[in-house]
């Protein structure tokens, strides 16, 4: 799948959960820190993306801190995509 | 003459605790050193919260507003509440704690519309627009700070809902913040030796390690379909979590005075990793209600355990070497060690 499709639809998925506004040009580095969404928001996204892209989060990879922004977040799924 | 005017105050970033998130919040903002570090770090767990939500988790011990040693605390007349009242008293530097009033009346409150007895803290006035500025939880449900009229405050005194209890919090003067290593080492072998868990509901408090053996039990009964995964109670996986930030701000304290204990900072940062996580995986559990998820916490809780006995051990061991070399003298002022 290509990464700027998989990137879409995951900025998608965090606007349906998040109340800030995610207009801005480089949506892929907002930063988690920022208050996008919080821990419990972040959980409800895993789990819509392990069905979207029939994936497992490792239990490492659960926790909002441990991408710094959006991008990263994508590069993990990208490659657990892949893979 | 001033027009406006708001005490200093800090939101706790542990927000579990509702009970002594006040007090903290005057402590955290007035001193350098955050409140938690000599209590709040014992977990007790009441298996029975989850038949009665009996919110008696956690066995503080002086963290009600009149018992902490920093305070001076005065009463209040709810009659005497005028709002010349609130600005005379925050002029003076005097918090107001408003325990138990009806949250029904104050606007932007958690409990607006709804007869509730509520705790707030008032800390400071806007005469232009005729607000105070309230810490209490707002509809978010998270401990805030907002504003809210004057007028809805005293509607909220005057009813006859709700026994409400007014106190004035001033910050005793001198600013001298003391560490009692005794208490620590006494907090920290209770958590390690609390008693090994044995199947038996019917105790009335768990605590420390056999908090968390509870736990991976609570969390086999799940598996087994012995308790409704649908009520699945994640509060308790919050307070594991937020216990260890407090050790975190407890080793914090004690590496600026021993750097031996900057050491250990590693083996907690892994502890909290874990704990975290653990927290994480029950949020997942708790929106999918996949089983796997069940074990994992189990396997990560008792590696956590393991890490814990031995962390502690060490801070044990150096808090005894740290007593020798203070001639045993429990209490530490902090103040010493501001650089």
């Amino acid at each position: 799948m290509d990464k700027n499709v998989i990137a879409e639809k995951i900025v998608e998925i965090i606007k349906s959960h998040s109340e800030e506004d995610m207009q801005q040009e480089n949506v892929l580095e907002l930063s988690f820190e920022d208050g996008i969404v919080n821990s419990l928001e972040f959980v409800s996204i895993v789990i819509e993306l392990e069905t979207e892209f029939d994936i497992e989060f490792d239990d490492d990879m659960l926790l909002i801190s441990s991408y710094e922004n959006i991008g990263q977040l994508v590069d993990y799924i990208s490659k657990k995509v892949e893979s | 003459m001033v027009d406006k005017k708001e005490l200093p105050i800090v939101i706790p970033t542990v927000t579990a605790y509702h009970r002594v998130s006040f007090a903290m919040a005057i402590l955290m903002a007035n001193f350098k050193y955050d409140f938690c570090i000599n209590n709040y770090i014992n977990i007790y767990m009441n298996p029975d919260y989850i038949k009665n939500n009996d919110d008696t988790f956690l066995g503080f011990e002086k963290t009600d507003i009149d018992e902490i040693e920093e305070f001076e605390i005065g009463a209040v007349n709810k009659n005497e509440i005028e709002f010349e009242y609130v600005i005379s008293s925050i002029n003076n530097g005097k918090y107001l704690f408003f325990s138990n009033i009806n949250e029904k009346y104050i606007k932007n409150a958690r409990y607006e519309g709804i007869d509730f007895p509520h705790n707030i803290l008032v800390y400071g006035y806007n005469k232009c627009d005729g607000t105070i500025s309230v810490m209490g939880y707002d509809k978010t449900t998270k401990m805030a700070l907002y504003k809210t009229d004057f007028e809805s405050l005293k509607q909220s005194c005057n009813s006859i809902f709700g026994q409400t209890q007014i106190n004035e919090i001033s910050v005793r003067s001198q600013k001298e913040t003391f560490i009692d290593l005794e208490l620590i080492k006494s907090s920290i072998r209770n958590y390690l030796d609390s008693r090994p868990y044995i199947d038996k509901f019917t105790e009335n408090k768990i605590y420390g390690h056999d908090a968390i053996l509870y736990l991976i039990h609570y969390l086999k009964c799940v598996e087994a379909g012995i308790y409704d995964k649908s009520k699945f109670d994640l509060k308790m996986f919050r307070l594991i979590s937020d216990h260890k930030q407090l050790m975190r701000k407890r080793l914090q304290v004690l590496s600026g005075m021993e750097s031996n204990f900057s050491e250990l900072n590693d083996e907690l940062t892994d502890i909290i990793a874990i704990a975290e996580k653990v927290r994480a995986l029950s949020l997942k559990f708790f929106a999918s209600g996949k089983e796997m998820l069940l074990q994992n916490m189990q396997k990560y809780l008792n590696g956590m355990i393991e890490k814990e006995r031995t962390l502690y051990s060490k801070i044990l061991e150096e808090l005894d070497k740290m007593l020798l070399k203070n001639d045993l003298n429990t209490n530490i002022c902090l103040n010493n060690y501001v650089e």
